[in-house]
């Protein structure tokens, strides 16, 4: 059976989870027009995948009655490996023989979007936590008038 | 000194027994004693107007294992646990160590809400021994 803290652990994730989802995105951004890394080649955009994770995976009969919690993790950073955007430009000094520069296939505008989802995400996982906390405040008050 | 009858009266330091009053007081503790043992609360003494002995009800409560005093015990250990694990993420935010802001923030909101648990389950604890102990037998 979930705990008093275990109910406030699950925003917890969340807004872990929102906040790597920012890093990644600021990464983007900053690296929009990079073209050179360490790995060779120009930078390619990054996004985190969300996987759901069991808060309580050691009661089995949590489980059964389908009432465990259910708290949000990064599994991964995936890199994308959709098509550059070439632009021409021969003096580059990564041009290619053709005189294309390959660039990052970064979309500012889509990143400022991700920023502001992550941005609310973050602060509704910490309204829902202060008000777990005002409940959880409210019926410690039971009896006390 | 004994005084006989009821409404018998004090006299100096001396302690009043009505007698008929003394024998079920007498009872009341036997009982009181044999609840104890079986784990029920600590052993409540007998009436007002009979000398209640401290130490007739205190190694009751320590001798049950289940009961208000273990339940204590476990608000207690419950408690520590909790203000122990944002004291811990306080002071690694304090040293400059990388620690997540809203961990902490939630680590110490968790201990405040235990420390009011452990309040209010030491209240009614000690009310309720309070209201045994008026219980008039």
């Amino acid at each position: 059976m979930a705990s008093l803290g275990d109910a406030l652990d699950v925003a917890a994730t969340g807004m872990s989870a929102q906040r790597v989802r920012m890093s990644v995105t600021s990464s983007n951004l900053a690296n929009a027009n990079t073209t050179r890394t360490p790995e060779g080649g120009p930078y390619r955009r990054k996004d985190p995948i969300f996987s759901a994770v069991e808060m309580d995976p050691s009661d089995p009969f949590a489980a059964t009655l389908r009432e465990e919690l259910v708290g949000c993790e990064v599994e991964r950073v995936e890199e994308s490996t959709g098509p550059l955007e070439l632009v021409y430009d021969p003096f580059h000094p990564d041009a290619d023989v053709d005189g294309y520069v390959a660039l990052p296939d970064v979309n500012v505008v889509e990143e400022m979007v991700n920023m502001v989802t992550a941005s609310r995400s973050y602060e509704a996982n910490a309204t829902a936590f202060e008000l777990m906390r005002n409940m959880m405040q409210r019926a410690l008050e039971i009896g006390r008038g | 000194m004994a005084v006989g009858g009821v409404g018998g009266a004090a006299s100096g330091p001396y302690r009043v027994q009505l007698p008929g009053l003394s024998g079920k007081a007498e009872a009341v503790q036997r009982a009181a004693k044999a609840a104890a043992a079986n784990g029920g609360l600590g052993g409540a003494s007998g009436p007002d107007g009979v000398g209640r002995t401290p130490e007739q009800v205190g190694p009751g409560a320590a001798n049950a294992p289940d009961g208000f005093g273990q339940a204590l015990v476990n608000a207690l250990d419950a408690v520590e646990a909790d203000v122990k694990g944002g004291d811990r993420l306080a002071t690694k935010a304090v040293r400059g160590e990388s620690v997540e802001v809203h961990e902490m923030m939630m680590a110490l909101e968790k201990a405040d809400l235990s420390v009011r648990l452990m309040t209010q389950v030491g209240r009614r604890a000690v009310e309720a021994y309070r209201e045994i102990m008026r219980m008039n037998v």
